[in-house]
């Protein structure tokens, strides 16, 4: 089991997509994490504006009946690894007696252009989906249909093991291969994070960024497992990679 | 060389990527057509509904007087919807459906604040909990599917051959490498052109069929066009695949390296440039605008009633000053709106000056521009909103002017016409739309595709005629 695993290690990380998984991604991810540092800087010290304009509204109010208090959403610093709806949704919301806020009655600072919401916003989350998920599958796609092709696999089939043993291996080293450019990016971008001065996590964040890799090692192992019942189907290297990619296109 | 891109041909359509392609094509645009057939009727019926409503607003402001009309003004002037809207839904859905012709501010027990123009945004994000979906629009099947589709035609178009040995063969005829290389292209071409054609076909069968949707001649003419973009942005990709095809030895090398150049260049590139760009812009807060506003309007009413108060009620010079106070007010809060407009514009287009480095993006805005939605377009209706607004202007000083009984002050009733005016007299918005206009817009664009078109496939042939077999 051991051998049959190392075996697959070594195949799989000598070869130049390995190579090709880790340089793209880890490019992508500094270049992407400096952008959105900077992004999160801007709309952090718009925060700050904010709420220091509300504070001194309200203390130069006199009669507090008419008062209206204006509370501020704080930008997450995890929204740089996923950025969901916490640049879209308003981020201020007035207070008063008689209204009960809801979500339209949230107002928006930071931005005065509206029409730069038509460009499209990404985080590091999005570059996993993409790339991490295009790689489980060029990894997978000769998995089987390769070794059928070239032979191997009736070599290694004539050896006492169960082929359960060789789907595990190859299922188990893969993975590997894939995980550890997503760590290696993902290290890179926290190191990033916690060099800039207006971000601070704390231990919660880290727990959070923790089940991020989670839930993207498990998204992976998806794809992988889609790209090996491709490859076990098939049996030519070409028509599993033509299905591989076509399924990739339609579901990403 | 005829016979080269034949051979191609039938070795691509007995594939699977041709079968995978023809139907996911098809599937796609069939989904476009019939979202289209269902969103677009409604869609009309709504712009015919809101446009009669301001008619008939106007109507009523014209029968009473007119400074009614002078302080109203005509109200909201409506975009007219695409009905190439299927082609590119793209940012049409960032841009507000209309201008407001109308928009008042204050008024006092004796003024009333004239109309100016004022430019609402659309923010649907802003209420918006539904995660993004992708608009299955022509623009997102050429963009992505189609460009993919391409590089899976010609990743293994030279790499493949030279894996089988056949490559060899065929140059051992006395055939030049060039012819070679075209032939292949061509065979490329046709084969991802075919399953391309029958989906548009099938797509404009259905859309053109259905009762609730006219296409006119222009709107073919645009299509045409888009077709011709399309067919241009697809010849990019062949030549790239053809490219690194020839570099790379194996065709799974080249396959990984191609997937990769086309998840920078159409997936990322478009989104990090943006936000590149858009960090780039600092447009203070919201309520800066509205505090300049306020300020400009205090000191002017602080001025009027400095002014005002000296003068006795009811003489023409008190009315002077009545009048022009509004009119200053007016033209100095129209002047506002219009710098924080044409100030979020500039931003927009230093934002996709930017982005046009990605092919993507080229294309996208190609087919936004000839489909008559997005960005360029929403200028275009901006531009007839401001002129139709000058329209409305001169028409108020001419009525006023040919009646000799007017004092000739706008902005306050008594020093206006009080003769009635016919509604009929009053000039109506038509929001137009100009394809040479859109020609100038888009030609940069066209020449930057045709450039990155030009450099791939030249590229190709040098790799080609120097690559050792």
């Amino acid at each position: 089991m051991m051998t049959l695993i190392r075996r697959e290690l070594l195949d799989n990380l000598m070869t130049f997509r390995f190579a090709a998984a880790t340089f793209i991604m880890l490019l992508l991810v500094v270049a992407n994490t400096f952008v959105l540092i900077i992004d999160y800087e801007r709309r952090l010290a718009s925060h700050n504006d904010a709420v220091k304009m509300h504070q001194r509204q309200l203390q130069e109010k006199i009669t507090y009946s008419a008062g209206k208090v204006r509370v501020d959403r704080p930008p997450n610093p995890l929204s740089i690894f996923n950025v969901g709806f916490d640049k879209r949704l308003g981020n201020e919301v007035g207070v008063s007696h008689r209204l009960v806020p809801s979500l339209w009655d949230a107002g928006m600072h930071g931005s005065d252009n509206p029409f730069m919401d038509m460009f499209a916003s990404m985080d590091i989350v999005f570059i996993f989906e993409v790339i991490l998920s295009l790689f489980a599958l060029i990894f997978a796609y000769n998995a089987f249909a390769g070794e059928y092709e070239s032979g191997t696999l009736r070599l290694v089939l004539t050896h006492p093991i169960g082929r359960g043993k060789i789907l595990v291996a190859k299922y188990m080293s893969a993975m590997f291969c894939l995980i550890v450019p997503l760590l290696i990016s993902l290290l890179l971008a926290t190191i990033l994070l916690t060099t800039s001065t207006a971000i601070s996590l704390n231990s919660d964040d880290f727990l959070r960024i923790g089940g991020i890799i989670l839930t993207s090692v498990a998204y992976l192992s998806v794809f992988y497992l889609i790209g090996l019942l491709i490859s076990a189907a098939t049996r030519r290297t070409s028509t599993a990679l033509m299905l591989s990619m076509f399924v990739w296109g339609f579901w990403s | 060389m005829w016979h080269i891109a034949k051979r191609e041909i039938y070795n691509n359509l007995n594939s699977l990527r041709f079968a995978l392609a023809t139907a996911l094509l098809l599937g796609l645009m069939l989904t476009n057509a019939v979202v289209h057939l269902r969103e677009h009727p409604e869609r009309v019926q709504r712009y015919r509904e809101r446009v009669s409503g301001h008619q008939n607003n106007i109507a009523a402001h014209a029968e009473s007087s007119l400074y009614d009309l002078a302080q109203e003004g005509p109200g909201y002037l409506y975009k007219k919807p695409s009905d190439l809207r299927f082609c590119a839904e793209g940012s049409e859905t960032f841009m507000s459906d209309r201008a407001q012709a109308g928009y008042h501010r204050w008024s006092t027990d004796t003024l009333k604040s004239f109309w100016i123009l004022a430019y609402p945004s659309a923010t649907p994000n802003r209420d918006n909990v539904r995660p993004d979906v992708t608009k299955v629009d022509w623009g997102f099947i050429i963009g992505y599917v189609l460009s993919l589709v391409a590089l899976l035609f010609t990743f293994d178009s030279i790499s493949g051959e030279r894996e089988r040995g056949t490559l060899r063969l065929t140059l051992s005829n006395p055939i030049p490498r060039h012819t070679v290389l075209i032939g292949k292209f061509l065979g490329a071409f046709i084969s991802v052109n075919i399953p391309f054609i029958l989906a548009v076909l099938v797509n404009l069968l259905v859309i053109s069929t259905s009762s609730g949707v006219h296409l006119d001649a222009e709107a073919w003419g645009r299509l045409g066009i888009i077709f011709c973009v399309a067919v241009l942005y697809t010849c990019l990709f062949l030549a790239l695949g053809m490219l690194v095809s020839a570099r790379v030895q194996r065709s799974a090398v080249s396959l990984v390296v191609l997937l990769l150049v086309w998840v920078v260049f159409v997936v990322f590139m478009p989104s990090t440039l943006a936000s590149i760009a858009g960090r780039s812009t600092s447009s203070g807060p919201t309520y800066d605008f509205s505090e300049r506003s306020w300020k400009l309007h205090e000191e002017l009413s602080s001025d009027y009633y400095s002014r005002r108060y000296k003068e006795p009620e009811d003489s023409t010079k008190g009315i002077e000053i009545d009048g022009a106070y509004v009119t200053k007010d007016a033209e100095q809060q129209e002047q506002l709106h219009e710098e924080r407009l044409n100030r979020r514009i500039a931003e927009v287009h230093r934002a996709r000056t930017i982005t046009r480095i990605s092919p993507v993006t080229i294309v996208q805005n190609l087919i936004e521009s000839f489909a008559g939605t997005g960005f360029e377009r929403h200028l275009q209706f901006l531009g007839n909103v401001q002129i139709y607004a000058r329209e409305f202007r001169t028409f108020i000083v001419d009525t006023d002017n040919a009646d000799p009984e007017s004092l000739h002050i706008f902005g306050v009733r008594t020093g206006m016409s009080q003769e009635p005016i016919s509604p009929e007299a009053v000039p109506k918005f038509e929001d137009t739309l100009n394809l040479s206009k859109d020609f100038n817009t888009a030609a940069m664009e066209l020449l930057l595709l045709t450039l990155f078109v030009l450099v791939l496939l030249s590229g190709a042939y040098l790799v080609f005629v120097r690559v050792e077999v």
